[in-house]
């Protein structure tokens, strides 16, 4: 058995926002292969505002390069139509680089300002407050989704663009919407990855983490309430690798295979299924939006 | 009141080329510039040495890597599918290749052993991208998804073997196989990283490809694929079938690239992460460079394969991967805004 506060620990609420916030963006059809390069650069952006100013102001520059981030995305793939997948590559690259720029920053003023260079987390939450807080966005992101008039059009533009617009949805608007919100969730995560996890910085840390994320969002099919259950599994394993290693011999690398494999079986096996013509997936996943010859 | 329209539209070709030739020049600007600035380095030194890396014959050596994976992403890419896992068939080319090259008798052999890698390697790459592609066309799973996903479990797959059955006697513990055998390795070009069997090879697959996707008839449903899948079904040839040959046709190539790594280049098995390296990825942006026509993808291919190595050239502090990595970003959004004045007319109205 494992211990509770071990699973619930400052990497699961990281993951979990990180999810979160990816079917927001998602749902509403962008296909976020750029969310990777802004994780990567979100923490490393934490880290070096919390060295210079203090937890807060590092908040509200970390929340504010989401929107930027954003706008960027959006101009790529609203405005100037470009494939999603090209966009979200490029843009990971640069921020992949931008991030070792500003975290070297971090480094090397941490001495100025008479810091050491390890961080001393504001808080410390235990297991039930950050099992509590998942839960509480995740419920609160279905109720935006789920129940508010924006977060219908978003999972619209999701489905069937075209129809949408039909129906009065502005394309650019919603997505964009959707795009600020869940990158502010996002670039939250990153935050709670820095001051609560990792209190450090060492180049392109949390590299990868972004498209671990997709995989887990794809394995709950993009839907907020049960992204909690495979980011719990994720979790979980990711904890007890050792554990396997030593006990039963399973090797680490086998383990770290299993939160893919399990994503692309289970997104597999629920499309064999019936129901999944019912099933109010984003289909549209990646689809370019042209408006012919209509005025923006 | 003023209204902004996007209007789609068709660039002439010798405009089109122009914009290409320009971004290509603007982005060795770029180049320039950003290290000059971010890192320090005066000016003239940098352009001497960016000159330098162009002229220089080493950067061949990545062109072996992103020519034909480039070019089977190409055939990927003329049908719509987004095969992001090029980087994981490479892998995959690479554990293939080191098997026969070195748990089978075939290995000793000299010319056999190299060719019978090659062709496992290819074989294995594209056993990759089928399942992503069986995916796809039978029950409608997001390839761009499952490609993304399936580099991650190569990565994992190589360092297991690397780590565990497979791990060399004679490595002092690293975790690498053993070197494979002399007979199977591709000489070097003396004094350069690169071998010139490959080269060949990589340069006899622009034609081929360029044929197949133009003048076969399975090639033209390829790109008809693209634009139409009904107009493919209804000149009798099943779109599930093309969809297929074009995935696994790319994860080949990419397959033959990880297998050249390790005959060429590595020379044994080592950890996932150092045999794709992201060249995978930027051999997406290669293509895109060319406008996904085979005959232009060597020209694209050289160029990013000369930025690749200013990466190498060019050392100053821990700065400067990330600064490399900036500015090839940064031109690979030229190549993007490129493709959107390709495409589109912004038309303002009164």
């Amino acid at each position: 058995m494992i211990d509770l506060g071990i699973l619930f620990e400052e990497f699961y609420l990281f993951i979990a926002l990180a999810v979160l916030g990816d079917i927001v963006v998602e749902r509403s059809g962008v296909l976020n292969l750029g969310i990777d390069g802004f994780i990567v650069f979100a923490i490393a952006l934490t880290y070096t505002c919390t060295v210079v100013f203090n937890p807060i102001v590092a908040l509200a520059i970390t929340l504010a390069s989401a929107i930027v981030y954003a706008i960027l995305i959006s101009l790529l793939i609203n405005v100037m139509h470009l494939s999603h997948i090209l966009s979200g590559l490029v843009l990971n690259m640069i921020f992949y680089g931008l991030s070792v720029v500003v975290g070297n920053i971090g480094l090397s003023l941490a001495p100025i300002y008479l810091r050491r260079r390890t961080l001393v987390a504001p808080i410390t939450l235990n297991w039930g407050v950050i099992l509590l807080i998942s839960i509480a966005v995740s419920i609160a992101i279905w109720l935006f989704l789920y129940r508010s008039r924006i977060g219908v059009a978003i999972r619209a533009c999701g489905f069937n663009p075209k129809a949408a617009d039909h129906l009065g949805v502005k394309m650019w608007r919603t997505r964009f919407i959707a795009l600020a919100l869940g990158y502010i969730v996002i670039a939250f995560s990153g935050y709670v990855y820095t001051l609560l996890y990792k209190k450090s910085w060492s180049s392109y840390i949390g590299m990868g983490y972004g498209f671990l994320t997709l995989a887990l969002a794809m394995a709950s099919l993009w839907h907020p309430l049960i992204a909690l259950i495979p980011v719990t599994i994720f979790s979980y394993l990711e904890r007890s690798l050792y554990i396997y290693q030593l006990e039963y011999g399973i090797p680490q690398q086998i383990l770290s295979m299993i939160p893919y494999i399990a994503s692309i079986a289970f997104v597999t096996f629920v499309s064999a299924l019936p129901i999944s013509k019912r099933l109010a997936i984003p289909r549209a996943l990646g689809e370019i939006y042209f408006k012919e010859e209509r005025a923006a | 009141m003023v209204k902004v329209a996007i209007v789609r539209r068709e660039l002439p070709i010798w405009s089109n080329i122009l914009l290409r030739i320009s971004v290509a020049i603007g982005g060795i600007a770029l180049a320039v510039s950003s290290l000059a600035f971010l890192l320090g380095i005066p000016v003239d030194l940098v352009a001497s040495r960016v000159i330098d890396v162009f002229i220089r014959l080493d950067a061949l050596r990545y062109m072996t890597v992103f020519l034909p994976t480039a070019l089977g992403l190409a055939i990927a890419f003329h049908a719509k599918l987004w095969n992001l896992g090029a980087e994981g068939q490479i892998v995959l080319g690479a554990i293939g290749a080191t098997y026969i090259a070195l748990f089978t008798p075939v290995g000793e052999v000299p010319f056999l052993g190299a060719t019978v890698s090659l062709v496992f390697a290819s074989i294995a790459g594209a056993l990759w991208a089928l399942v992503p592609a069986l995916l796809r066309t039978f029950l409608g799973v997001n390839e761009a998804l499952t490609t993304l996903m399936m580099n991650y479990i190569a990565y994992y797959l190589a360092n297991y073997l690397v780590y565990g059955p497979w791990r060399g006697r004679t490595v002092y513990g690293y975790p690498e196989t053993d070197p494979i055998p002399t007979q199977c390795r591709f000489p070097w070009f003396p004094g350069y990283s690169f071998s010139i069997y490959p080269l060949i090879i990589s340069f006899a697959l622009v034609p081929l490809v360029y044929m197949f996707l133009y003048k076969t008839r399975i090639g033209i449903a390829i790109r008809a694929l693209g634009s139409s899948g009904t107009a493919v079904e209804l000149s009798g040839i099943s779109r599930r079938k093309v969809a297929i040959i074009a995935f696994v046709l790319s994860g080949a190539l990419a397959g033959f690239v990880g297998g050249n790594e390790v005959l060429m280049y590595h020379r044994k098995l080592v950890p996932g992460e150092k045999i794709g390296a992201g060249m995978g990825f930027i051999s997406i942006l290669v293509v895109w460079f060319a406008d996904l026509n085979p005959l232009v993808v060597p020209l694209a291919s050289y160029y990013v394969s000369s930025l690749h190595y200013l990466r190498m050239v060019i050392q100053v502090g821990e700065l400067t991967e990330a600064v490399a990595r900036f500015f090839v970003g940064l031109i690979f959004v030229l190549m993007l805004l490129s493709i959107f004045v390709a495409r589109y007319r912004v038309v303002v109205k009164r």
